[in-house]
């Protein structure tokens, strides 16, 4: 007769830690998620873009709406950016470049960033957007 | 019998879960073209030299293919006649210099919907 006492218990593990950490996590990534893809930058939103598999080695540039570019999250100005990119190239020819531009970006500022990419050696580029599956 | 009065968090805790993976896989994707970049003199590896096809977008919206007006949501089937007759699927991509950015990223999926290799030009 083992638990003869009168008061029932219910052998449960206390759930209520678990949920805490799992909510605090799920907060975090909420939180984080937008800022990664973020830095300032209003991705445009197109229809069917292609997978492209976030590596970490790869080159990033960034052409902002109004603040010129940026390289490796340094600000530069065109110059700047095209004597980086060209001794980029040099050092790691094959890797892989991600243009991410503001969609209120004009077309000359990214245009200028390819171009400099071309100039460089870097032969592609992968034109990053977001996906929206609203027509 | 007394029984702990107790909320049923199960589900609470599932779908908690599953919302924490989303997020952890969401940050991993990124979506996006691969493009060409201008080369002034890039050797296009195609048997026969092929003038290759070009589409522009004007300042005022206009979408050209190979010079020529295409009513807009008529661009991926045209490009895709086009295309059907050549060897290289590469296309370029032109735009007036005051066009933004997202405007032109809008003609570049369509070009990619049509099949294309897309391939930055220059200029207009």
């Amino acid at each position: 007769m083992g638990a003869a006492n009168g008061i029932g218990t219910t052998a449960s593990i206390n759930v209520t830690p678990l949920v805490d950490v799992c909510l605090v996590l799920l907060i975090i990534f909420m939180v984080v998620t937008p800022m990664l893809n973020g830095d300032g930058i209003e991705i445009p939103q197109t229809r069917r873009p292609a997978l492209e598999p976030r590596e970490k080695g790869d080159l990033i540039v960034v052409v902002a709406a109004k603040s010129g570019y940026r390289l490796d999250g340094e600000n530069v100005d065109l110059g700047t950016l095209r004597r980086r990119l060209l001794e980029l190239h040099e050092r790691e020819p094959l890797r892989k470049v991600r243009l991410r531009a503001d969609r209120r970006s004009s077309w000359r500022q990214v245009r200028e960033a390819m171009t400099s990419l071309a100039s460089s050696g870097f032969e592609t580029a992968a034109l990053i957007t977001e996906r929206k599956d609203v027509p | 019998m007394k029984r702990a009065a107790e909320i049923n968090v199960t589900p609470l805790v599932d779908v908690c879960l599953v919302l924490l993976i989303i997020f952890m896989a969401a940050s991993r994707v990124q979506y996006g073209y691969d493009a060409a970049t201008p080369r002034e003199h890039r050797v296009i590896d195609s048997p026969v030299r092929e003038i290759p096809v070009v589409v522009s977008l004007k300042l005022n919206g206009d979408v050209l293919l190979d010079r020529e007006r295409v009513e807009p949501g008529l661009l991926v089937p045209r490009l895709k006649a086009v295309l059907a007759n050549r060897k290289s699927r590469l296309a370029f991509f032109a735009s007036a210099d005051g066009a933004t950015y997202g405007a032109a990223m809008a003609v570049v999926d369509q070009m990619n919907r049509a099949g294309a290799k897309i391939g930055i030009a220059t200029n207009l």
